[in-house]
């Protein structure tokens, strides 16, 4: 080693600041990830930035970095307000720096803005990493496969016993104007930081272990201030939801993007009060079923006891119409027989009344002609009678001569010396015969 | 169907179906006062389980202490 005039270590550490600062006078973006945060009693953020490989946990690049007390609170509010996270360690950034060296403090970077758009990006990818893995896996919609209970009554409520949303999640629930009956028991866990993962998966295992009394998990805290969430994006965590065999309801309260939790739980909601109302609503869907399942009951039944009416109803009535037909039917035969056995009666009747009336009226014109012909004759003999009547034969000049009282209608009769006696129609003459 | 080990999905589920057979109108109406007496007793166990906050939280505290 050659003999070199030996620098004091500021004149060196001067040089080194020298070039650092002749060399490197612009601002430069880097892509790292924060290990540490400390906040100095001046205001100055103080922050270890490092990179890290897949492969290696141990970094292989490390520096040490500041924002400035003029600038942080701005840079802050604005990384919160883009990212939704609080800003601490584990973060990936893309910040703009300025490299400096001090004599007393080595080298360290001048953070002079943070791309805030960068840190959401990196927060999406790993989440995309997570879910991939959990898809490939096939457990990443096994929570969405569950069905939820029709009465979400038990439940299991997972956050900070100190938390204010937990309170009002309980308040909401106890005071729910529908007058339903939960019934509620708070497994405690950490809900922000580094013990979120663990104290998290703790209490599931504690809930499945007694799983017949619970409807539904709840993983709730409240909102409000920004909060480290970045124990609800790990691998372990989500896998361990993901499997869960009841199912979960996240209400984490925070604002941007959802995480992992929340992407793999059975419903998201957005906070403590939106599980309140989702569990509330669904005993008032629960109840509105069974109140139409009552409705349609009635209704039905009321109908089918009708339709039962209607049919006895028709029964009856085609009994009655039955019955009349066959009276009906029956009447018109006997009528009938009896019709026709008055008509053959009547015929009967009629016709010994006919002949009679005929015999009648032929035997009154028999006597009629009989009568007559008697009533002729008997003219007719009066007439000869009346005819043949001597007087009157005698008036006609005739006369009638007598022997012995015997007529004499022969003159051989008669001899000489007889007495005869001639009848003249007015007095007699008494002769001899010569 | 025994109250003592009913859930309320099961009774609900067997609700729906005693609305589905009287609305078939497939029913005897002998049946029909068999179907409508247990749909009552489902409704009640329902209404029970909804609202009835007492015995629940009791059967829940026995379990539970």
């Amino acid at each position: 080693m050659a003999e070199k005039e030996a620098m004091t270590l500021f004149e060196l550490n001067s040089l080194v600041r020298e070039l650092v600062e002749i060399n490197m006078s612009e601002t430069y973006r880097v892509k790292a990830e924060i290990s540490e945060v400390r906040l100095s009693p001046k205001g100055h953020c103080f922050v270890e930035l490092i990179q890290k490989t897949d492969l290696t946990v141990t970094p292989i690049a490390k520096a040490r970095a500041v924002i400035l007390a003029d600038i942080f609170p701005l840079l802050k509010m604005d990384f919160e307000e883009t990212t939704g996270q609080p800003f601490h360690a584990g973060l990936e950034l893309l910040l703009e720096v300025k490299p400096t060296f001090s004599e007393i403090y080595g080298y360290s970077l001048i953070i002079t803005d943070i791309d805030s758009t960068y840190t959401l990006g990196d927060m999406a990818y790993r989440r995309k990493r997570i879910l991939e893995r959990l898809e490939r896996e096939g457990v990443a919609e096994l929570q969405k496969e569950l069905s939820l209970p029709p009465l979400l009554q038990r439940i299991a409520v997972i956050s900070s016993p100190t938390a204010a949303g937990y309170g009002d999640f309980c308040n909401q629930l106890d005071t729910n104007t529908n007058g339903f009956h939960f019934v509620y028991k708070l497994f405690p866990a950490t809900m922000q930081g580094n013990d979120t993962e663990k104290t998290i998966i703790s209490a599931l295992d504690k809930i499945a272990n007694e799983m017949e009394h619970w409807d539904v998990v709840v993983i709730i805290r409240g909102g409000g201030a920004v909060s480290d969430l970045s124990g609800f994006e790990t691998y372990e965590l989500a896998n361990a939801c993901a499997q869960f065999p009841i199912p979960i309801l996240t209400g984490i309260g925070h604002q941007r993007d959802l995480t992992i939790l929340d992407l793999v739980a059975h419903t998201y909601l957005k906070t403590p009060t939106a599980v309140g109302d989702f569990l509330i609503s669904q005993m008032t869907n629960t109840a509105a079923i069974l109140e139409t399942l009552k409705s349609r009951i009635r209704l039905a039944t009321a109908e089918r006891i009708q339709a039962e009416k209607k049919l006895v109803q028709g029964i009856s009535l085609r009994l009655e119409w039955v019955f009349k037909n066959f009276r009906t039917t029956k009447e018109d035969k006997l009528n009938l027989i009896f019709k026709r056995i008055c008509q053959i009666v009547f015929d009967k009747s009629n016709i010994s009344g006919f002949k009679l009336q005929n015999q009648q009226e032929h035997l009154i014109n028999l006597l009629h002609t009989r009568l007559s012909e008697q009533k002729h004759l008997l003219q007719l003999l009066e007439e000869k009678i009346k005819n043949s009547d001597p007087q009157r034969i005698l008036e006609s000049g005739y006369s009638l001569t007598f022997k012995n009282g015997k007529a004499v209608i022969n003159a051989f009769d008669v001899k000489k010396g007889d007495i005869l006696e001639t009848r003249l129609a007015h007095g007699k003459i008494t002769s001899i015969v010569k | 169907m025994k109250t003592e080990q009913l859930t309320y999905a099961d009774a609900q589920k067997r609700l729906e179906e005693i609305v589905h057979q009287i609305e078939e109108n497939n029913q005897d109406i002998d049946k029909l006062c068999d179907l409508v007496k247990e749909a009552k007793e489902l409704l009640a166990f329902c209404k029970n389980k909804l609202f009835d906050v007492e015995n629940n939280v009791k059967k829940i505290m026995e379990e539970e202490i």
